[in-house]
C-alpha cells in the first residue's frame, strides 16, 4: 500500500498542478494521496485526468466532514471510516482504514498553521491537542495503530513532535517497538510514535529536506523537514526499507531547481513524500 | 524533383509488435473466471527511467491482483521492466513476493516464465491467501 502527501501550495495562486499530481500518483503507484493547499478546481481536474484512461478502479475523493485537506484514493469509500466528527480542529482529518483480514489503522492527515502566523510555542502546544485527539480516535476506532502524514510546519526535532505529551515521536524504531508502554513521566505513561524522517537530515542523499526557507537574522535552518510521516511502532511488520521517500523527480519533471531546492515557481515550495507499506 | 525516397526503409504496416503488457492483458479474464470474480488482475503501465548517467528510459508493467470485495485492495505481484531503447523484448521480471529477478526473458518464453513465477510456493500462497480472505469476508460481510 502506497500513501502519499503533497502540499501543492496553490491556494493563493493560479497554479494547476493536476498534471503533476497525475504523474506522481501513477509513477509512485499511490493508493491514497493526501493533498494540502489545493483548490477544488484542481482536485476536479486531477480526478478527471487520472480516471480518463482508467478502465480499472477509478480514483475517488474520500468523504470527510472536514475539508482542510483533500484525500484521493483508489480504494472504495467503504474502506474509509471518517473519524473527524470526534474532535474540533479542522487542521487534521482522521479516518479509520480497514481492509478486512489485511490491515486496519487510523490515517490522520495534518496541516498545521504556518510559522508565519503561529509561534513555535503555539505550534508545540497544538501538538498536545493533536495528541489528545489521537487518543480519542484510537479509543473510538478500537485500533491503536495510527499513521500521521502531512505538513507539520515543524521539524522532527522541535518540541511539539518530541514532547512526551505532544506527539512523542522518536527516531529509534526498535526501542519504540520494544518499549510498548512508552515513556513514563511523573507517573503518566505516553506511548511512542516512530519518526523515520530523522533519516533525511544532511547532504548525504538528495533532497536535503522537504522545504527550503531562509529567514532573516543569524539563525536560519535553511532546509526543513516539515512534511512528515510518523507512525506507531507496532506497524513495524509492514515496513521494508526504504519505506519512505521524499520525491524530487516525477518522471523527467524535476521538482527542484538550483541547489536541489524546491522549485516553488513551477511546482510547490514543498516536496511530496511517500510511505510504502508491505502488505 | 528527385527519385530518392527517404521513407522506404521505415515500416508503416498497421501491425504493432506485441509488448509484455499486451501479453499480460490476454491473461486477465482467466483469473476472474478461476476465482468467480473474487480476484481480478490489473496491469499498470508506468513510464520511468533507470537512475544511471545518462538516465535510461524504461517502461514498467506492474501486475497486481485486486480483491474487489476488500475495497479494491491490491497486492503487487511482479514488475516487468522493458528497456525502451532495446525494443519490446527481452525484458526483466522482478517478483515482489519472493524478491527474485529473472533477466533477459524473450517473447517466446515470457508467459511461461510468468506462469512459473506465479506457481512458486511463496507467490501462489500469497495469491491463494488473498482469495481465501476475500471469500471469507464476502461470506461474513454484514448486510448494507
Amino acid at each position: 500500500m502506497n500513501i502519499g502527501f503533497w502540499n501543492v501550495n496553490s491556494s493563493d495562486n493560479n497554479k494547476d498542478l493536476s498534471d503533476s499530481l497525475v504523474s506522481l500518483t501513477s509513477e509512485k503507484q499511490l493508493d491514497i494521496i493526501c493533498i494540502a493547499e489545493i483548490k477544488d478546481a484542481t482536485t476536479l481536474s486531477f480526478l478527471k485526468k487520472i480516471n480518463k484512461s482508467r478502465t480499472k478502479q477509478k480514483y475517488i475523493q474520500v468523504k470527510s466532514v472536514k475539508n482542510k485537506l483533500t484525500i484521493i484514493s483508489r480504494y472504495a469509500n467503504t474502506v474509509f471510516e471518517d473519524k473527524s466528527s470526534l474532535y474540533g480542529s479542522n487542521r487534521w482529518i482522521a479516518h479509520k482504514i480497514s481492509i478486512p483480514s489485511i490491515i486496519s489503522f487510523n490515517l490522520i492527515s495534518v496541516h498545521f498553521n504556518s510559522k508565519l502566523n503561529w509561534s513555535e510555542a503555539s505550534l508545540a502546544l497544538e501538538c498536545v491537542n493533536l495528541s489528545r485527539d489521537i487518543a480519542l480516535i484510537e479509543s473510538d476506532s478500537k485500533c491503536s495503530e495510527t499513521i500521521l502524514i502531512g505538513d507539520f510546519n515543524m521539524n522532527p526535532f522541535e518540541n511539539g513532535l518530541v514532547a512526551a505529551n505532544g506527539i512523542n515521536a522518536v527516531a529509534d524504531l526498535n526501542y519504540a517497538f520494544k518499549k510498548k508502554s512508552g515513556r513514563e513521566i511523573d507517573g503518566t505513561k505516553y506511548r511512542y510514535f516512530y519518526n523515520p524522517m530523522w533519516n533525511f537530515f544532511g547532504d548525504f542523499t538528495e533532497p536535503y529536506g522537504t522545504h527550503y526557507c531562509r529567514v532573516a537574522g543569524h539563525i536560519s535552518h535553511e532546509w526543513h523537514i516539515y512534511d512528515q510521516i510518523i507512525l506507531r511502532p507496532t506497524l513495524k511488520q509492514y515496513l521494508d526499507k526504504p519505506f519512505i521517500e521524499i520525491v524530487k523527480k516525477i518522471y523527467s519533471e524535476d521538482l527542484t531547481k538550483k541547489f536541489s531546492r524546491p522549485d516553488k515557481v513551477k511546482y510547490s515550495d514543498h516536496l511530496p513524500i511517500v510511505l510504502k507499506l508491505k502488505l | 524533383m528527385t527519385d530518392k525516397n527517404i521513407w522506404t526503409k521505415l515500416n508503416f504496416t498497421a501491425s504493432k509488435e506485441e509488448s509484455a503488457y499486451d501479453l499480460l492483458l490476454t491473461q486477465s479474464d482467466q483469473l476472474v473466471v478461476a476465482t468467480t470474480g473474487e480476484l481480478k488482475m490489473d496491469v499498470e503501465a508506468v513510464d520511468s527511467y533507470l537512475d544511471v548517467e545518462p538516465p535510461k528510459p524504461i517502461a514498467l508493467y506492474i501486475l497486481y491482483v485486486v480483491a474487489p470485495n476488500l475495497g479494491n485492495f491490491r497486492r503487487k505481484i511482479l514488475t516487468v521492466v522493458e528497456g525502451k531503447e532495446e525494443g519490446r523484448f527481452p525484458v526483466d521480471i522482478y517478483c515482489h513476493i519472493d524478491d527474485k529477478k529473472d533477466e533477459n526473458i524473450n517473447k517466446s518464453e515470457f508467459l511461461d516464465k510468468i506462469s512459473e513465477i506465479l506457481n512458486r510456493k511463496l507467490v501462489s500462497n500469497s495469491i491463494e491467501n488473498l482469495f481465501q480472505q476475500s471469500k471469507e469476508y464476502s461470506k461474513n460481510k454484514p448486510h448494507e
